[in-house]
């Protein structure tokens, strides 16, 4: 077990290390942007992965309401806390991003929206399962959060589409890309794509076992309750 | 089926009439609400271009927070005087207590409306009491108390009842209240019209959606 | 109807009940058949409550299976909590109704034919007719748990759980309390639970006793005044 993390840790410093240099070294600097620019890099892939967790969140909520078996609450719990890692830090790298390119820290457009309202999804996920004292209520409460934000963040984002489109939007949407041929540039986008991929799944692989090792040492806890009464009636 | 009906509306009967006896609800909500219209009144500056939308926007609002509290002192109450448990121990299947709450919520909030609108009407100087109005409002009403009596039946059990509703619900709603202040703004408008069937169509699709999945998550919030 | 002598009434079938900072309730093996009164007691905190509101599927147990008349309650349609009455230490009043209306809603929800005159009727068993018409936060604690006693059986049960029905009772009440369950509640499967166990021993059959650790004991009443007198001598 412990190789393995080793091994995989190894991968992601060498693939995020690449990034870095191709992101910061190889690629050319953009005409219009600048060095600005090559934030994008970091914050594209964060951004598509933030779309990741809602996914699961959805699916192992229901496995887990209809199974009940706490190995799907630890993976809905770890991608949601994974989730809110990768939205914030998509949230703050794209606000630099558009800084300088749009001359705004914000704006409202559906994708920013449903991004931010996912955030405070996930925060909501969180905080019900910090103030929810028993173990079973906390499962079957974050399941339900868990279930009615993920579709939310879906009907957020058809909502804001419909609604709101009375003001014009400054940009195509964060996922155009000018000069997208330039090879080097796509080197850049893939790497970096698999650098933050490998972390992303690193750590809600990494998180989920700590929280079902944490149910077990739970569950042994009672087991040995269990034998230190048989015993001592015997 | 009837019995089914039948002990829905025993639920939400027994509310009203409890309300009725006390009234606590319908007065603090009342008094905040028309309290936060007012100063949302004389807050926003006065153009004639925006006054559709600024009216639209205050009265959802206004709307939002009447909700939040009616959801919330329903199930504070059950909490308090006879706890979940008094309601479990009855023979009749969860999500007729959950669809009793609604109704119950959704004729006091229909009831803060009906006294909010006209005043509306009066402070903004719009044309508030129209059919479309009305059918708008009560689609989304609907959807907008599906959601909180979920999230309040949720919110009540934890620790920290009231940051857990607002963090759970206001998010929740922000669809279906896009949608209403979008259809409200265009039916004020004089020049509307076409697609007005479509709006509340859409609200109502909406409204439908959440009390279905609302009504099936019940069960599992009140388990024990 | 033939249900209720085929399967014993109540069946605990390795029960537990764990809290996070305490057990209190640890591999419960208890048959109560159908008619039988038992009496449960033991010292505070060995669990005698939760036995309650475990038997009457207002707690889920952590571990096993809770049957009664061969239905476990907890998985089963509501429609079986028509079989129990259950009392507790909250007696599920709404305080700003009258006993009338607290009896009425409850009657309803439970299906009771003809509820006003069956309101009359237990309103007569526990004397509280003439308080009937009152709201309930202006009731003592004494009429209140009579309320809640009527509340408990009013779509008469055959299973009836009462978690100390004579707490806070004067000695009328508590007469009057031993005459219902012993006359008016003859054939009914009973289970409660008290501190006053000379007023209890006489109305039932069955004793079970609790420990803190976790152990149960049942036993008949017989064996129950045998064990006492020995323990005299």
């Amino acid at each position: 077990m412990l190789l393995q993390n080793r091994i995989m840790l190894g991968l992601i410093l060498i693939a995020m290390m690449s990034a870095l240099y191709l992101i910061f070294i190889m690629v050319p600097t953009d005409v219009n942007l600048g060095v600005s620019q090559r934030i994008f890099y970091i914050h594209v892939p964060l951004a598509v992965l933030s779309l990741i967790p809602p996914i699961i969140v959805f699916i192992t909520s229901i496995l887990y309401l209809v199974r009940r078996s706490p190995q799907w609450d630890a993976l809905a719990h770890s991608s949601v806390e994974v989730g809110l890692l990768f939205t914030t830090l998509a949230l703050v790298t794209g606000s630099i991003w558009a800084r300088p390119t749009w001359g705004v820290w914000w704006t409202w457009d559906p994708v920013l929206t449903t991004f931010l309202i996912l955030w405070l999804v996930y925060l909501g996920y969180l905080l019900i399962r910090s103030y929810t004292a028993e173990p079973d209520k906390r499962a079957r409460f974050s399941a339900i959060v868990g279930i009615l934000g993920s579709i939310n963040a879906l009907a957020v984002y058809l909502a804001s589409e419909l609604w709101r489109t009375i003001h014009p939007d400054k940009v195509i949407g964060p996922a155009a890309e000018e000069n997208a041929l330039d090879p080097a540039i796509q080197l850049g986008i893939l790497v970096s794509f698999i650098a933050i991929l490998l972390l992303f799944a690193y750590t809600i692989i990494f998180r989920t076992r700590l929280h079902s090792a944490v149910n077990q040492i739970g569950s042994l806890r009672d087991q040995i309750d269990d034998l230190v009464y048989r015993i001592s009636n015997k | 089926m009837k019995t089914y009906l039948t002990q829905v509306w025993d639920i939400s009967y027994k509310d009203i009439r409890l309300e009725m006896r006390t009234r606590q609800m319908a007065v603090s909500v009342l008094v905040i609400v028309i309290a936060l219209m007012i100063v949302t009144n004389l807050a926003i500056p006065k153009s004639v271009d925006a006054t559709f939308t600024t009216t639209a926007t205050v009265i959802w609002l206004c709307i939002l927070i009447a909700s939040f509290m009616v959801v919330m002192r329903n199930f504070v109450i059950e909490y308090d005087q006879i706890g979940f448990h008094g309601l479990i121990m009855c023979p009749v299947p969860r999500d007729a207590i959950y669809l009793g709450k609604v109704v119950s919520n959704l004729i006091f909030l229909l009831v803060i409306e009906s006294i909010l609108f006209p005043l509306s009407s009066i402070l903004f100087d719009v044309p508030l009491l129209t059919p479309t109005v009305a059918a708008i409002t009560g689609m989304a009403t609907i959807g907008i108390v599906a959601a909180g009596t979920l999230f309040a039946a949720i919110s009540v059990n934890t620790k920290a009842r009231e940051i857990m509703l607002p963090v759970l619900f206001f998010p929740a709603v922000i669809p279906i209240v896009l949608a209403a202040v979008d259809a409200t703004q265009n039916a004020l408008n004089p020049s509307y019209g076409a697609n007005i069937l479509e709006d509340i169509g859409v609200l109502a699709a909406l409204s439908l959606a959440i009390i279905a999945t609302s009504a099936i998550l019940f069960n599992f919030a009140v388990d024990e | 109807m033939t249900n209720q002598f085929k399967y014993a009434a109540i069946e605990c079938d390795n029960v537990s009940k764990h809290y996070i900072s305490e057990r209190a309730l640890d591999h419960l093996d208890i048959s109560i058949k159908t008619g039988e009164r038992l009496l449960v007691i033991g010292p505070n905190g060995s669990g005698k409550s939760t036995l309650i509101n475990v038997i009457g599927g207002l707690i889920r147990p952590t571990k096993g299976i809770i049957r009664i008349h061969g239905v476990d309650i907890h998985k089963s349609n509501p429609e079986h909590r028509k079989t129990i009455g259950i009392l507790t230490h909250r007696p599920f009043l709404y305080e700003d109704f009258t006993g009338r209306e607290n009896l009425t809603f409850f009657g309803k929800l439970f299906n009771v034919p003809n509820v006003s005159y069956r309101i009359e009727e237990i309103a007569d068993l526990f004397t509280i007719s003439h308080l009937l018409d009152r709201r309930v936060s202006l009731l003592s604690h004494g009429n209140r748990k009579r309320l809640g006693m009527a509340r408990t059986i009013i779509h008469d049960p055959n299973v009836i759980l009462l978690d100390e029905p004579d707490s806070g009772l004067d000695t009328h009440s508590l007469d009057e309390l031993a005459r219902t369950l012993g006359q008016t509640l003859q054939s009914k499967t009973i289970v409660l639970t008290s501190h006053n166990v000379d007023w209890a021993l006489p109305l039932v059959t069955d004793v079970l006793q609790l420990s803190t650790r976790q152990e149960a004991l049942k036993i008949s009443i017989q064996e129950y005044h045998s064990l006492h007198e020995l323990r005299k001598s």
